[in-house]
């Protein structure tokens, strides 16, 4: 019941949250923007005049892939290389909008003392700013989980060969293979997780302990392993729902005119706006669930 | 007396020619009896060899290939070239494999074991045992024929380079004593390289292969007789004429499935034998249709698969080391089950090795020397079957959205490719594997496409049934090739063979400028003191405006083509120029009252070696939308993968 209950409060947290959504949403696009106009302007560059950019509305050509890539290779790389940085940046663009998250989730739940009547804004700017630096050190902490990652799918790894060479069985590669994904996946979501209440605790009792926390969030989550698991896959389950539901209606959509591609492309924000909702969804379901938790033993000490 | 000599003259005929029925002169003739050890991984087998001296010059030694002993050691050519690594695959260090040539008789004469000796034509290699030479007592004369009887031990390496045994697959390719050819009055008997294919005489191949009773056999040629022995094996008889190489399979994993293959025009009968591994069997269709189509392309293209049977070998997944090699009359295949349909590798695998029972197996060229002639015949023979049957643009991927032809694939080699090497050249001397496949594969490929793109297709058509008809069951060069092609087009041709062949240039036209200026009224002094503005009222017979429109080509490679040039007007008008293309570069101009919207070498994409397409034309106003389009997915999916994996 609890794992439910947290899911639906989660959801409709979210749902009331709408300029959270939109900050997340907004800060993806101006990363995203950022490559797209570095990507543009190298189109301009290397493809604008050629006559094959006649055609290329309509119809793909894959020897315009191979000419650039081949003759602008260069060019490409650079690109390639921005986004990479990109990519590290918005993860610590992420931490810093977590805090924001957590801390103006963390005002509304029902156990909080203090109900604040403070603008959303400044609310969630003085979270994620006080939670940055501790999220940071968490991220570096993390190492540990992940090289605990690594380690787990080395292992695993190294059974299914085991199994996998002596035997010819070509099912069974096929079967091992997809194996191995699930167990990637499986572990992957797993460290999420735990980092994801590691946070939420943070918030929750304004901490300093990063360490301790994160370790606490380990304990916390192996402890309730079927609820934690449960309310975890009905999230990412909304997400792939989601997903297909995306893909089903981006199907219909041939880029063969500019509208289209237009058409398309806003599809897609639409995509990445219910995944930032989701994200909120994430921890907001996630906290309700840590807090159910934690007000018992509060009320039968009181 | 007349009668009688006459008589012995046609006797004489009789043993030394072939028969009338043979397709190629039989120089060979090998009577082979193989066992295979299951459980050494071996084939014990004796053999008795009949060669024709066909030259005209007595011959006193012999030289075989002894390909197994590339794999005896890491000291063979082969593994100093190769590293020990051969088509993705290592040798398995636990399982050398090499051939052992126990003995050597003159049959019912004098034994020679002790007149053999391992030389090492191509390199100083001292610890290369792949070329044997056997010194005669007495050599053979012109026309005469010498038997010999040579029992020999192959054992077989763990699948490698082609040849081996994985479990219970067994692949026995090049594993017995194979003559080299005597040509041009000396022997043509390579080393066994890393980078190299195969080359011997046309003849008579009659196999006994034993197995143990389970074990599902396949070989060149076609089964004449089956045997259940006592002690629990069955002993199978192939026998081919008119091939220069046997190969077999046994595995107790094949499924056999066999099919009558028909063709009308021209007229091709033969059986479709198909074996396949058990956990392969959703490929059945696959293979099937594949092989059917390509049976059927080269058969109207080059002229009719002429032999009773051919048969596709599938190797297991983890043996794909002997996947993908063409025998005569028999092929090994690749595949796995879960490859989506929409990924062709193994249509094209099928199509390509079939293939080379016409570019290898009946034109058999020098595979040592002259690579290209049966693998970029073959791959340019392949890349038109391939679009034939599965469209030009979707022939090796069409999967999810995602369109890739074969001909890309072959391009995508070519393009990035260094200006190492040049098509011709002996295998082995290449600058890296590397160069090798890229020369003798894709390049050489692009540049028969480009040869019928300049000939045209009905002429190029000609050129290569006649090229195949007057050439299969024989030993062509490239000068052969070149002859037929400048017979046949009355063209010469030397300028288009030196380029692409000789040199490792590259080929790279394209439009720099695409201007257009409005004239300028006449302004300033001119004859006899007349002032002008500028602004004057033009004259009647003028137009009101005219525009100075300039086009540019320039030719960045090395390589030399003659060009088609299209320009295109604002107002839809079209204009075509012809250059020679020799010089750096060149300029057209036009007044015209309307302005140039585009230019473009090439337009119909004839002269498909060049390096790149997008600088084949020029807009002279900039096309945005594909631009938006691609930035704009580009941006997408890298919103998705910030969403995704660092929200
Ligand atoms: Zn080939």
């Amino acid at each position: 019941m609890k794992v439910w209950k947290s899911f639906f409060s989660g959801i409709k947290d979210a749902v009331l949250r709408p300029k959270m959504v939109f900050v997340l949403w907004l800060v993806n696009f101006l990363f995203a923007s950022v490559l797209y106009f570095l990507v543009s302007g190298f189109l301009t560059d290397v493809l604008s005049r050629s006559g094959i950019a006649e055609s290329l509305i309509k119809k793909g050509d894959f020897n315009v892939i191979l000419d650039i890539l081949t003759h602008h290779g260069g060019q490409a790389g650079t690109i390639f290389s921005v986004a990479i940085i990109l990519f590290f940046l918005y993860i610590l663009a992420s931490l810093f909008l977590r805090g924001g998250i957590l801390f103006s989730l963390a005002e509304s739940l029902p156990s909080s003392t203090e109900k604040n009547k403070e603008r959303f804004a400044s609310i969630f700017f003085r979270g994620a700013g006080r939670f940055f630096g501790r999220f940071f050190r968490l991220m570096i902490y993390s190492l540990i989980l992940w090289a605990g990652f690594v380690l787990i799918n080395a292992i695993f790894h190294f059974l299914v060969g085991i199994v996998t060479s002596s035997g010819d069985n070509e099912r069974m590669i096929f079967y091992m293979f997809w194996a191995r994904l699930v167990v990637f996946f499986f572990f992957y979501f797993f460290v999420l997780m735990v980092l994801d209440y590691a946070r939420i605790k943070i918030v929750l009792e304004n901490s300093k302990k990063v360490f301790q926390n994160m370790f606490w969030a380990l304990g916390f989550v192996q402890n309730k392993i079927g609820r934690t698991l449960g309310l975890y896959y009905l999230l990412v389950i909304t997400g792939v729902l989601i997903t297909i539901a995306y893909w089903l209606l981006d199907s219909f959509i041939s880029r063969h005119t500019m509208v289209m591609v237009l058409a398309a492309f806003v599809l897609g924000q639409i995509f990445i706006l219910a995944r930032s909702w989701l994200t909120i969804g994430f921890q907001a379901a996630q906290m309700r669930f840590l807090d159910s938790g934690r007000q018992l033993p509060k009320e039968t000490g009181g | 007396m007349k009668k009688f000599v006459f008589l012995v003259f046609v006797l004489s005929l009789f043993f030394v020619l072939p028969a009338a029925a043979a397709r190629s002169k039989h120089i060979v003739d090998y009577r082979i009896k193989a066992r295979l050890d299951t459980e050494q991984k071996a084939v014990d087998g004796q053999q008795v060899l009949t060669w024709l001296n066909d030259s005209d010059v007595p011959v006193s030694e012999l030289q075989f290939h002894l390909y197994l002993n590339a794999f005896k050691n890491n000291r063979s050519t082969f593994m100093i070239e190769s590293g020990g690594e051969s088509r993705n695959f290592k040798l398995d260090e636990q399982h050398w494999g090499y051939i052992d040539v126990k003995s050597v008789r003159i049959l019912y004469g004098p034994d020679l074991t002790d007149d053999m000796e391992f030389i090492h034509p191509d390199d100083d290699n001292q610890e290369d045992r792949t070329v044997m030479r056997l010194l005669l007592p007495e050599p053979v004369q012109p026309q005469q024929k010498i038997m010999l009887e040579i029992e020999f031990f192959s054992k077989l390496p763990k699948v490698f380079a082609r040849s081996g045994f994985h479990g219970d697959f067994f692949m026995v390719a090049q594993w017995f004593p194979k003559l080299g050819v005597f040509q041009d009055g000396e022997w043509n008997c390579h080393q066994y390289h890393s980078e190299s294919e195969f080359f011997a005489d046309f003849g008579v191949f009659e196999v006994e292969i034993t197995v143990p009773r389970e074990y599902i056999v396949g070989a060149t040629g076609k089964r004449k007789d089956q045997t259940e022995n006592d002690d629990g094996t069955v002993t199978y008889t192939h026998y081919q004429e008119d091939v220069h190489d046997f190969a077999w399979t046994a595995s107790p994993n094949f499924i056999e499935v066999r099919k009558r293959f028909t063709l009308d025009e021209p007229k091709v009968n033969t059986e479709m034998i198909f074996l396949i591994q058990r956990e392969h069997e959703i490929l059945k269709d696959r293979y099937i249709s594949s092989l059917s189509n390509g049976i059927t392309f080269y058969s109207r293209n080059y002229g009719p698969y002429p032999f009773e049977t051919i048969t596709l070998v599938d190797p297991p997944l983890r043996a794909m080391g002997a996947g993908g090699m063409e025998y005569p009359t028999l092929f090994t295949a690749g595949g796995a089950s879960f490859i989506p349909e929409g990924v062709r590798m193994t249509e094209m695998v099928t199509i390509h090795e079939f293939g080379h029972n016409f570019w290898y197996g009946m034109v058999a060229s020098n595979e040592f020397e002259e690579p290209w002639l049966d693998e970029g015949f073959n791959s340019y023979s392949e890349v038109k079957a391939m679009s034939e049957y599965y469209g030009k643009d979707t022939s090796m991927v069409d999967v999810l959205g995602i369109k890739i032809g074969d001909f890309h694939s072959q391009r995508m080699n070519i393009i990035g490719s260094g200006r190492l090497d040049p098509i011709l050249k002996k295998s082995w001397e290449f600058y890296s594997g590397g160069s090798y496949g890229v020369n003798s594969y894709a390049k050489a490929s692009f540049v028969l496409l480009m040869l019928e793109n300049y000939l045209g297709e009905q002429v190029m058509g000609r050129i290569m049934k006649t090229y195949f008809e007057r050439w299969s069951f024989r030993h062509p060069k490239t000068q052969d090739f070149i002859d037929v092609a400048e017979e046949i087009s009355g063209l010469d041709l030397d300028w288009f063979f030196d380029q692409f062949l000789k040199s490792p240039d590259k080929l790279d036209y394209a439009v720099t400028e695409v201007t257009s200026q409005e004239v300028k009224m006449p302004k300033g002094i001119f004859d006899e003191g007349e002032v002008l503005t500028g602004e004057e009222e033009v004259s009647e017979k003028k137009p009101q405006k005219t525009y100075k429109n300039r086009v540019t080509i320039v030719r960045k490679g090395e390589w030399i083509f003659p060009q088609d040039i299209l320009i295109n007007f604002e107002d839809g008008e079209q204009m075509r120029e012809t250059w020679e293309g020799r010089e750096r570069w060149i300029r057209f101009v036009y007044y015209k009252p309307v302005r140039l919207k585009s230019a473009c070498v090439d337009p119909e994409n004839k002269v498909v070696i060049d390096i790149n397409y997008l600088n084949n034309s020029r807009l002279r106003e900039p096309e945005k939308a594909p631009v938006t389009k691609y930035s704009l997915s580009l941006m997408l999916f890298f919103q998705k993968l910030l969403s995704l994996l660092a929200g």
